[in-house]
């Protein structure tokens, strides 16, 4: 495993001596602290906790854009896959990295618990389970955004195919009424009337926000962190499997 | 003890590597030598375990490259076409990166890195940002990086491509210094780069071998015999050329590029084990013909070269 970490520390330093993790978290603080201030009533972290997540979708994609793409474009992936490193390893330390940085950004946002504290008393509980949350959310993200940088050797079509990616997987619980009604007009095949039903019943568990609102919440359900850890290692095992078909 | 067994890739439709088969012994410097576009740096992928084979196998001392790639990338050290280099780090803590990735211990990390430093002669701006060193730095770290594990066989793409006349000569004195240590293969399209550091000689064309052997095997291969330059003044047209055609051992008589008039210049080709440049003497000072030039002349690796392409172009179109 420690060739993960050689991975990792390589991604960390050249991640952290880079403007644009600085401008991300620049952009990132401004406008969540904007909203946060512009649209507060109570002393409380659900409304941080919404932002944070919202923004963590807009600013994820640029994270990992770089992640392999940046190699293969430099051509710097023929010192990687011409080393004693497995795919696995590559892939985990590539990750860790960006959640080395998704995690700095999550938790320098714990100055606004720190400042809803001072002046209010909020409720501790749901902070944490809140942070446990975002935690799993941006890995999640990181998960879908490595993977869409193993594709492409360009930086840009990374970040834009992961951010709408993301967002497709949003939303995605809204083509369940299509299918619902699909399933509805399907009254003479049962057959087909199960597959319709399966397939609702998986756009309404896929959509991957909608497993963290629990987390603000103050509810940790094992449904959800089992959602988050699947994805997070289904989304790892294809960039693996993604770095394999190009070499052993 | 790398073995290249019948490897053939192709990308598209296209037969990039076509059924490719050579050994490289322990020990030797092979050239890989092929124009353009021959299919050297896909193959060398291959064997450096960056590309997978559509068929065959390549095997160090056994071990398939497809089957245990970790084993077999720890003994094996590359240099890519393009050194693979990151801009944003110094040119040590890259080395330590890669003795870090390529399994050196610990402990000798820091030293190994001095060490291929002093060898390359990069230790002078072990300190710069790899973003502001010059080209030939550039491919110096390169061949750093590919020698940091101390692997058995190092694959060397093009290492002189891009640098200039003193470059070139500092990086094949390098070379020529690990060959006596190392198990070398390397690339070029470049002639003089290959006979000035190789024992043997591998010409790929169009994905194919067209000939493996020495330097000199592949020039007697081709040649069979001398061919001598002749040139005479003071004969009748054709005179000449019939009266060295009924030399012993001569096979063919050619008329070479034109001269002053008055004088015939000819390629004379010998046969093997023969020497017709005492009869041409002779013979020319008996007629009472002037002997202007006579030469002999030693085939080079470009002509086995440019012979060996043109008959496969040849044989292609037919």
């Amino acid at each position: 495993m420690s060739n993960a970490y050689y991975i990792f520390k390589k991604d960390v330093k050249s991640l952290f001596m880079s403007p644009l993790a600085y401008v991300v978290m620049a952009v990132f603080f401004c406008v969540s602290s904007f909203l946060l201030v512009a649209g507060m009533e109570e002393a409380s972290m659900r409304g941080a906790f919404g932002l944070i997540a919202t923004m963590l979708i807009f600013i994820m994609p640029f994270l990992t854009m770089r992640s392999f793409a940046e190699e293969f474009a430099s051509g710097t992936d023929e010192l990687l896959m011409t080393s004693p490193v497995t795919s696995g390893q590559l892939v985990a330390g590539k990750f860790m990295a960006v959640m080395a940085l998704a995690g700095a950004i999550i938790a320098l946002s714990g100055q606004y618990a720190l400042i809803i504290g001072i002046y209010g008393d909020p409720d501790w509980g749901p902070a944490l389970t809140g942070y446990a949350g975002l935690l799993l959310l941006s890995g999640a993200l990181a998960s879908l955004g490595v993977y869409c940088s193993s594709l492409t050797r360009s930086q840009p079509a990374a970040a834009v195919s992961a951010f709408g990616l993301a967002l497709l997987l949003i939303v995605i619980r809204a083509a369940q009424s299509a299918v619902d009604a699909l399933a509805a007009s399907f009254t003479g095949s049962a057959a087909a009337e199960a597959v319709a039903k399966a397939l609702s019943s998986v756009l309404e568990a896929a959509g991957v926000l909608d497993h963290y609102f629990d987390f603000e919440k103050g509810v940790i359900d094992s449904t959800h962190v089992v959602y988050y850890v699947a994805f997070i290692l289904l989304f790892l095992f294809f960039t693996a499997r993604r770095l394999d078909s190009k070499r052993f | 003890m790398l073995e290249v067994k019948n490897v053939t890739k192709n990308y598209g439709g296209l037969r990039a590597v076509d059924g490719v088969s050579f050994r490289l012994e322990k020990g030797e410097a092979l050239g890989l030598l092929g124009p353009n576009a021959a299919g050297k740096t896909t193959l060398m992928r291959i064997m450096a375990g960056y590309l997978p084979a559509d068929g065959g196998s390549v095997l160090l001392d056994g071990m398939d490259i497809a089957e245990s790639p970790v084993a077999v990338k720890r003994r094996l050290g590359y240099l890519p076409e393009i050194p693979p280099l990151y801009n944003d780090m110094t040119v040590k803590s890259y080395l330590l990166f890669a003795s870090e990735i390529k399994g050196v211990p610990k402990q000798s990390r820091a030293s190994r890195a001095d060490e291929v430093m002093e060898r390359t002669g990069v230790a002078d701006v072990a300190g710069r940002l790899i973003r502001n060193i010059s080209k030939g730095y550039r491919q110096r770290v390169g061949l750093a990086q590919a020698m940091i594990h101390n692997p058995d066989v190092l694959i060397l793409d093009e290492p002189t491509v891009g640098l200039d006349p003193n470059q070139i000569i500092e990086i094949r004195n390098l070379i020529k210094e690990l060959s006596e240590t190392n198990t070398i293969l390397l690339s070029s399209h470049i002639l003089t780069e290959v006979s000035a550091t190789c024992d043997r000689v591998v010409i790929l064309n169009e994905g194919r071998v067209a000939a493996v052997d020495t330097q000199e095997g592949l020039a007697r291969r081709l040649r069979g015999g001398d061919a001598l330059t002749v040139e005479v003044a003071g004969a009748k047209p054709g005179e000449a050329a019939q009266a060295f055609m009924s030399i012993d051992g001569v096979d063919g008589v050619e008329p070479a590029s034109e001269v002053a008039p008055g004088s015939e210049r000819f390629t004379v080709s010998c046969r093997a084990g023969f020497d017709a440049r005492g009869s041409i003497f002779h013979k020319t000072a008996a007629s009472g013909w002037t002997l202007l030039e006579l030469s002999r002349d030693s085939i080079s690796l470009e002509d086995v070269f440019i012979k060996l392409t043109a008959d496969e172009e040849a044989s292609s179109d037919e």
